[in-house]
């Protein structure tokens, strides 16, 4: 005679009808070769997971730093800062780097989380014909506000920045020629290839 | 079914995928589930990137053509309930890891025919993640055979779709759309909904999968795989997408090989693998990469509704707790989001296994 719990069982049982059996319990004797690389998986999943947070607990705050790329631009709004973004560029324009380069840190140093101030320092750098040193100021400008490496923004720069970055390159890789093992040249070169990863662009 | 459908799908996705960055969309994106996913999350107001706000209508067109098409076939067949929840679960981290390599397994194919060599890694990935799932399906897991549904139950997801197609052409104030960014790149509305349309009617014709084709090299055997005409038709639809995209791209000035400068891309390499991983060993539990997932969600599957649903919120975690891959690398979010998906994964593998058993009878589907 079918009780309710046999109908019950046949109709939860999924594979082969004939010999539907309750699922058995898991035990270590049951373990297979699958369950077993499993759980040697698992184990390394977990200590890699806690070795990353541990590592990135352990960091100071000034270590962790900003995580490359910003998605909010920050923008000061001030006819004050305008009018020295102004004059800056006035005064790169007409050649007077030193007035310039003392106004724009002096605004950096007001205003560090403004990307305009290390744009224009990178185009200081670019007066002074020293790429490298324009490609690290413009990194912390398009870090800060992602609209100078945006098409539909106003502020879009990127032909420039690639132009800069193309020249950085040569530089760097005659340096490195010289010197393969120079550390800071090394560390140049991801930035520079970072720099052309943002210049390509990316979703998010 | 003639071998030539099978080639005209891999053409239509590769010549659309690549149409569609040429008139707007993003470089290397011209058809990418988890980005546009991300991009209809944002504009339904899911996360707070303003960069990534946009309701698709490539997403919209796939699901629609699906759905147009498994109607004229009389393919649409509602069913469900084969573990829904899992499927939700598994549909949330295939996108976490697709955000982590910053492309699903379309995009991938994008990117490698583009000259990005450094997606090899991500191919790497899924293969891998394809050959551990396989592993798992040949060694009795199964997520329950699905059963017939009451037929409005299937019509949420395509009714949804529609929903949003309202909301593409009507444009309320409380649907975000980017002026800038990602989201602000976009070919005109009537190619993209052309286009996803197209691809999706093709998908659901050829029944289209990436990892399903891989995965039959697999299951088959190099030698044997050739012998089975579905199979035979998956891979060419693969190989007719890699080929056509690549000319395409060439054509279209999209191509710049190397490993350097590339869009949407970034040298973590190794979080790349695991990532794409993770999307392979997902897909293979659930028969079905994300592409495959909104084209079954159009023709009945309410589990693959699931799945899209969990995809759609992993789009939006995504962005709101900082886990996709960005140029500067993968955040540390991302890597644990990556670890985490593979743990509970290889968990739901080892859980959900019969000892003793083999392939589930309803992973036996079309393998006869």
């Amino acid at each position: 005679m079918t009780t309710a719990q046999d109908s019950h069982n046949r109709q939860s049982c999924r594979i082969g009808m004939e010999d539907c059996v309750e699922d058995e319990p898991l035990t270590l004797k049951s373990l297979d070769r699958l369950d077993r690389l499993v759980i040697i998986a698992l184990t390394v999943i977990v200590v890699a997971g806690s070795l990353i947070v541990a590592g990135h607990s352990g960091q100071s705050e000034a270590a962790k730093g900003v995580n490359g790329v910003s998605r909010q631009a920050v923008v000061i709004i001030s006819p004050e800062f305008d009018n020295k973004l102004k004059v800056a560029n006035t005064l790169l324009s007409s050649g007077n780097i030193d007035k310039a380069g003392e106004l724009i840190n002096g605004m950096i140093e007001d205003y560090p989380y403004d990307g305009r101030p290390y744009m224009l320092l990178g185009d200081l750098h670019v007066h002074n014909q020293q790429p490298v040193l324009a490609m690290l100021e413009y990194r912390k400008g398009v870090d800060l506000n992602p609209d100078f490496l945006d098409k539909k923004a106003e502020l879009f720069r990127g032909k420039q920045i690639k132009n800069i970055l193309e020249e950085a390159h040569v530089a760097i890789s005659s340096g490195l020629e010289k010197n393969p093992d120079n550390p800071q040249l090394k560390e140049r070169l991801e930035i520079l290839y970072y720099m052309l990863r943002r210049v390509a662009g990316s979703c998010g | 079914m003639r071998k030539g459908w099978f080639i005209l799908m891999g053409a239509v996705l590769g010549v659309g995928a690549l149409t569609l960055s040429y008139f707007g969309n993003p470089a290397n994106t011209g058809l990418c589930i988890s980005c546009f996913m991300e991009n209809i999350a944002g504009a339904m107001g899911l996360h707070d990137n303003i960069r990534m706000q946009y309701l698709r209508p490539e997403i919209i067109g796939l699901v629609l053509g699906a759905f147009f098409m498994s109607l004229a076939r009389r393919e649409f067949v509602p069913s469900g309930g084969s573990s829904p929840l899992l499927r939700f679960m598994i549909g949330f981290f295939l996108i976490v890891g697709c955000t982590i390599f910053i492309g699903c397994p379309v995009k991938m194919v994008l990117r490698i025919t583009s000259g990005d060599i450094g997606a090899l890694v991500g191919l790497a990935g899924l293969i891998s993640g394809i050959y551990i799932g396989l592993e798992f399906i040949e060694n009795g897991f199964r997520l329950g055979a699905p059963s017939p549904q009451p037929k409005a139950n299937s019509l949420i997801i395509p009714l949804f779709m529609v929903f949003l197609l309202v909301l593409v052409f009507v444009e309320p104030s409380f649907v975000y759309k980017s002026t800038k960014g990602s989201g602000a790149l976009r070919a005109p509305v009537l190619l993209s909904l052309g286009i996803g349309l197209l691809i999706g009617a093709m998908a659901q014709f050829t029944q289209f999968c990436i990892t399903g084709g891989i995965a039959r090299i697999f299951l088959w055997g190099p030698r044997e795989v050739l012998n089975c005409p579905r199979s035979t038709g998956l891979l060419m639809s693969l190989g007719s997408f890699f080929v056509f995209a690549l000319f395409a791209s060439i054509l279209t000035g999209q191509f710049h090989f190397g490993l350097h400068g590339q869009p949407s891309s970034n040298d973590s390499y190794g979080w790349a693998f695991l990532g794409m991983m993770m999307v392979g060993l997902g897909s293979v539990l659930i028969r079905g990469c994300p592409l495959r997932q909104l084209i079954a969600s159009a023709q009945g599957d309410n589990d693959a509704g699931a799945a899209v649903l969990g995809m759609l919120v992993g789009a939006a975690l995504s962005q709101s707790w900082d886990l996709a891959g960005t140029p500067d690398g993968t955040p540390i979010a991302g890597q644990i989001a990556v670890l985490a998906g593979l743990a509970i994964m290889l968990s739901v593998g080892v859980l959900n296994r019969r000892r003793g058993y083999g392939i589930a009878p309803e992973y036996q589907a079309g393998l006869d």
